[in-house]
């Protein structure tokens, strides 16, 4: 192949492969020095050889996105995954660079991606996308909340206005009425006071709490992300009660009965339970982040 | 896990502490310093602490909460059968030498709280336990952690 032009077009050989190889380590060390300009260099010089290895450009984009050139993150993600649509870490730093960007919107469906791949593969790395992607959703709950909040403080407003007026009019029709208009303003102070309430109702929801301790793992206090079961039916997040056998020791670690760590099954129904939970009160995902 | 867990009690404990008890200090995260109120009523009563105030101190170890947090009174600790002069308690629940009762990683720094207010509150005579001069001049300087404590009386 000689027409050179299409970076498909060009064979890698064997030996190119080798060079890559060596650049690959090179970078990666330099990554882990936190020299992210040298191992950009690397990477990049290795692309020459192999445009088509995805997992240079993902290390690539990792480089660029502590580096803070999110723009180029993307870029290089976006190239890897059209190479392999299911790259986890593709989605990861592409999520964690567009979320960066404030694309708030662009940047969920990759988090979830990534942490669905690394649920699959078991891969530890599902802690932090958790947590970034706890991130993005919580950015995105605070930008809706306030818009919502001052959307109803504007309603409200008006609503109050409209109820006094009519209140006015009421009050006006009963002219010298002592005891016709004091029987109005205590109906008028009822309505008052439903309004309210109804107001309060439709804010509520807006407002930040403690996360319900049904979904709550009693170790981490967190809401649940990784729920396993134990025989006395109590649930634990999966890392804190895997910490628990490994320094503390074999037991349960509320009801003290011994029992093995092969006997911890994951609980998926209260996982779901928990992913509902954050998803109907988004501003829990605060304290995850 | 131990710093976000700490960072999460300490949301909780801003948002609604517990009855009587306020906290003076949380830095550094891992160092609290808590004040006390004496129990308002007791079992038979007016509680004999309902006019002090106490000061205790709060320090979480890197395996917390698998590993119970080292509590005690910061001296004038109060006279109380379990508690001693140099400010170490005796109580089940901040041992994790105790496989009946005993520290369990549900608890947390609130409900220690309440369970030392009971323990006042539940007091009848202010009185230290046997031994106290002994004890302390054994452990001085010494983290009541490493007490190898009997726990002989539920009863107060």
């Amino acid at each position: 192949m000689t027409s050179g032009q299409s970076p498909r077009a060009r064979q890698v050989t064997p030996a190119d492969l080798a060079a890559v190889e060596k650049l690959k380590a090179e970078g990666n060390f330099a990554f882990r020095k936190g020299k992210y300009a040298a191992a950009i260099e690397r990477y990049t010089e290795a692309l020459l050889l192999a445009p088509n290895l995805p997992v240079l450009r993902v290390n690539r984009a990792l480089n660029y996105l502590r580096k803070g050139e999110l723009v180029k993150a993307v870029e290089d993600c976006s190239y890897a995954l059209r190479l392999d649509p299911n790259y986890m870490k593709a989605h990861f730093f592409m999520g964690q660079a567009l979320l960066e960007q404030g694309e708030l919107l662009d940047a969920t469906p990759h988090l979830s991606k990534a942490l669905e791949l690394a649920r699959q593969s078991g891969d530890t790395i599902k802690e932090q996308i958790w947590r970034e992607l706890a991130k993005a959703k919580y950015r995105k709950w605070q930008l809706e909340a306030t818009a919502r909040q001052e959307e109803q403080r504007a309603l409200a407003g008006r609503l109050r206005g409209l109820l006094r007026r009519q209140q006015d009019t009421e009050l006006a029709e009963e002219p010298g009425d002592e005891a016709a208009q004091a029987v109005l303003r205590e109906a008028h102070a009822r309505e008052d006071a439903a309004l309210a309430a109804v107001l309060d109702r439709a804010a509520a929801g807006d407002r930040a709490g403690e996360a319900a301790g049904a979904v709550t793992c009693c170790l981490t206090m967190e809401v649940f992300r990784e729920p396993v079961m134990l025989p006395s039916g109590l649930s634990y997040e999966d890392s804190a009660l895997a910490e628990h056998f490994a320094k503390v020791g074999h037991w349960d670690p509320i009801t003290k009965e011994p029992c093995k760590p092969s006997q911890a099954v994951r609980n998926l129904s209260l996982r779901a339970a928990a992913q509902q939970y954050l998803e109907e009160h988004n501003w829990a995902y605060g304290e995850i982040c | 896990m131990c710093m976000r867990r700490i960072q999460a009690e300490l949301s909780d404990w801003l948002l609604d502490p517990p009855e009587g008890c306020c906290l003076e200090s949380f830095e550094p995260l891992m160092e609290w310093v808590i004040i006390m109120a004496g129990p308002e009523s007791g079992a038979y009563g007016p509680s004999l602490y309902r006019d002090d105030t106490f000061r205790m101190s709060v320090k979480f170890s890197e395996g917390y909460p698998l590993e119970p947090p080292e509590v005690l009174f910061i001296p004038p600790s109060p006279v109380h059968v379990h508690i001693y002069s140099n400010g170490h308690i005796c109580l089940d629940i901040l041992s994790d030498q105790s496989r009946n009762g005993g520290w369990s990683p549900a608890l947390t720094i609130s409900k220690v709280c309440l369970s030392l207010r009971s323990m006042l509150a539940s007091s009848t005579e202010k009185k230290r336990p046997p031994g106290d001069l002994e004890y302390c001049l054994r452990t001085r300087n010494r983290s009541p952690r490493e007490t190898r404590w009997e726990f002989h009386d539920t009863t107060v």
